[in-house]
């Protein structure tokens, strides 16, 4: 009975592992084929990851001889679990995505990045579209060349509920800090969440500083903090957290700002709970479609509002930019493939086609959006990001410490609730001399 | 009489809390996006049951599903021969090494995944053993070794020796005495440690997220974050792929429920 059993078990196994050895084979399917890896963040059901699927079916049909193996991750966690393991393993993919400029350097000087220039050159009609900012964005100081082509960019700046606005006896959207306080105040007065914040998704938190620094300090200051010609802890600094624990203090977040999801912000702003919400374009989708919201007509977009001291940096705004990167370490067939696939994913071409399927912005200028095919609110975010005279993405993406993302936005969490400015930009700065 | 009412009234009250989870995963995953954030805990004024059929098919799980019952059987079929084959020698004979195997294999339980997760990829690709299930069984089994070795080392440690002694007058070799003994004594420990590294298996998100990127080879966790976009998820069908991956790890827990438990507590005690 129990030698039936022992057979009967062993037999199980082998069919078991044959399954899966023989499952392996078949994916071997590299027979003299151009392998081309990607691990971008264009994954999941969107609009936009769809597009991009679809250029890769595109190229593939186009070339028998390659394979591409699609690893991305939308998830950011996963993403960045494999993108380390990755670089120090040393199995980079052929097209991925680093975030922040100022940590490019050491996979510069190691040779992983590509500079992107002389193929930017080689192909005028692909490279001499992309707007200058966007491109400038991936020239990393030291180092000559642009080592990113970037691949989505868009304002990040204040959604609005006009219709919400109205009742509370605000007829203009606010275009200084001054009326913002006092919208404020007077959204406070009907029972509405001035600004729908999720800060268990810290980002929400973060972008909201990275707006009040720039409108205070201008988007060049960011770049000082990375070469730490500024202080987290300098007075003008620490005054940027201070305006943070303003708006707390006028409870512009609603109570529970600090236990909710980015996600849940969002399903606020969409019923009307709220009245504005700092984002990017990335929503637009939803806060035009009559399905998702009863305020699809009544969604506005505006910049936050400068300071009345600092008209200067009126201008000055967050915007997404996100790249494609390069491995800098290919060579022959697999390296011209590589390009190919890249200018068809960021080509004028494909720009049109995530612009009308997805309202998904890539920063060219010589895009022919079929206006009919879009929404205002997106063709709005294209005109006021035009306008833009400085441009950056997140305060830390100047530093070259890594952990900055993390210690910045947990920071900034805390003021929120309760922490004192000066002691969120000493645990900043701490970070930064403990580093030394 | 009060102390049972308070009894009780606890365990109601955690029997509620575990479920809760459970329920809200069910109930989210007839939602759309839209009703999960606006009303997380009311029931669906729809019920979207397409949820599951885009689950199902769109995002591949039914493939997923196989291969997951693949990789997790074949990692506990091996762990429960290897293991219980070291933990006969280890608690059976007195081997001068013994001592120093035993402690070697509990460092194992030291290690975090996290921390070898660079030397481990290096090799995996050094030996380029991507995609390839085998390997990841063996990774499975690899981390999950020490555990069972140690409870199965304890359990047959309490197993009285009268038994292999009068095995071993009537002739028995030493094999004989682990496969018509000791193993089918041990059959309520082999079956504790099955269950966990089943679920271990089962529930392993992170060696085959860097392993595996053949969609035909993957596990239905990773399934699970086809549905994770950079900005946002679709949470119906992404609830209703979860309700289908916790459905074969509950279902054997429940099976095996008592199994698991006497396991667990089995070998602490010395007869």
């Amino acid at each position: 009975m129990k030698k039936k059993m022992l057979v009967v078990l062993m037999v199980l196994l082998a069919t078991i592992l044959t399954a899966c050895g023989g499952s392996s084979d078949a994916s071997d399917n590299a027979d003299g084929k151009v392998k081309i890896r990607l691990l971008t963040r264009m994954a999941g059901t969107s609009s936009q990851a769809q597009i991009y699927k679809d250029i890769i079916k595109e190229f593939e049909a186009k070339h028998s001889d390659v394979v591409v193996v699609d690893e991305s991750q939308g998830d950011e966690s996963a993403f960045n679990n494999k993108l380390k393991t990755d670089l120090a393993s040393g199995t980079l993919p052929n097209i991925f995505r680093v975030q922040g400029v100022a940590n490019l350097n050491e996979y510069i000087e190691s040779g992983l990045l590509m500079d992107m220039d002389p193929v930017l050159k080689d192909d005028p009609e692909w490279g001499q579209n992309f707007t200058e900012g966007a491109l400038k964005y991936y020239q990393v100081p030291g180092h000559e060349g642009t080592y990113g082509i970037p691949m989505e960019s868009g304002l990040i700046g204040v959604y609005y509920n006009e219709e919400l606005l109205k009742k509370a006896g605000i007829n203009e959207f606010p275009e200084t800090w001054s009326e913002l306080t006092a919208a404020v105040k007077k959204l406070k007065g009907i029972d509405v969440t001035p600004i729908a914040l999720g800060a268990k998704a810290t980002y929400m938190a973060g972008h909201l500083h990275n707006q009040i620094f720039y409108k205070w300090m201008g988007t060049e200051a960011a770049k000082k903090l990375g070469t730490r010609e500024l202080k987290w802890t300098d007075s003008e600094v620490v005054k940027t957290l201070e305006y943070v624990e303003d708006l707390n203090k006028l409870d512009a977040f609603g109570k529970s700002a600090a236990g909710i999801s980015d996600e849940i912000a969002v399903a606020d702003f969409l019923e009307g709970k709220a009245a504005m919400i700092i984002t990017g374009p990335w929503n637009i989708g939803k806060f035009t479609n009559p399905s998702e919201t009863e305020y699809a007509e009544a969604i506005k977009l505006a910049k936050f509002p400068y300071f009345d001291e600092k008209p200067e940096f009126k201008d000055e705004d967050m915007q997404i930019i996100s790249p494609y990167m390069v491995n800098g370490k290919l060579e022959g067939k697999e390296k011209e493939y590589t390009i190919e696939l890249l200018k068809m994913l960021t080509s004028a071409e494909a720009a049109k086609r995530f612009a009308e399927e997805a309202q998904f912005l890539i920063p060219r200028s010589d895009i022919a959006i079929d206006n009919s095919k879009v929404s205002d609110l997106f063709l709005h975010n294209i005109e006021l990001g035009a306008t833009s005279t400085g441009i950056a993405v997140d305060v830390f993406d100047f530093d070259p410490l890594p952990s900055m993302q993390d210690r910045t936005r947990n920071s900034i969490v805390s003021i929120l609730i309760g922490g004192k400015p000066k002691d969120a930009a000493k645990e900043i700065q701490d970070e930064i001399d403990k580093s030394k | 009489m009060k102390k049972k009412i308070i009894l009780y009234v606890f365990v109601i009250a955690m029997a509620l809390m575990f479920i809760e989870p459970m329920l809200f995963t069910l109930v989210s995953s007839l939602k759309g996006n839209k009703e999960i954030f606006s009303s997380p805990f009311s029931l669906p004024e729809v019920f979207r049951f397409e949820n599951y059929v885009i689950a199902w098919q769109e995002a591949n799980m039914s493939r997923y599903f196989l291969n997951s019952i693949l990789i997790s059987m074949a990692t506990v079929i091996i762990l429960a021969i290897v293991s219980s084959m070291a933990s006969f020698t280890l608690s059976r004979f007195n081997f001068k090494v013994n001592k120093f195997l035993a402690l070697f294999f509990l460092l194992g339980m030291m290690i975090p995944m996290h921390t070898v997760l660079v030397p481990v990829s290096y090799i995996i690709g050094a030996l380029e053993l991507k995609n390839n299930l085998v390997a990841l069984v063996l990774l499975y089994v690899a981390f999950s070794l020490s555990f069972s070795i140690l409870v199965l080392t304890r359990f047959m440690k309490g197993i009285n020796a009268s038994l292999e002694e009068a095995a071993l007058m009537d002739g028995a070799s030493y094999f004989q005495i682990y496969f018509k003994v000791i193993l089918p004594m041990s059959v309520p420990a082999i079956s504790t440690v099955s269950i966990f590294n089943f679920l271990g298996a089962w529930n392993n998100i992170l060696f085959p997220l860097l392993f595996i990127n053949d969609d035909r080879l993957k596990p239905i966790a990773l399934g699970l974050l086809n549905f994770s976009g950079e900005r946002g998820s679709e949470y119906g069908p992404l609830m209703a792929a979860i309700v289908i991956t916790i459905l074969v790890p509950l279902v054997v827990y429940l099976l095996f429920q008592e199994k698991i438990e006497s396991g667990l507590a089995a070998g602490s005690v010395k007869e």
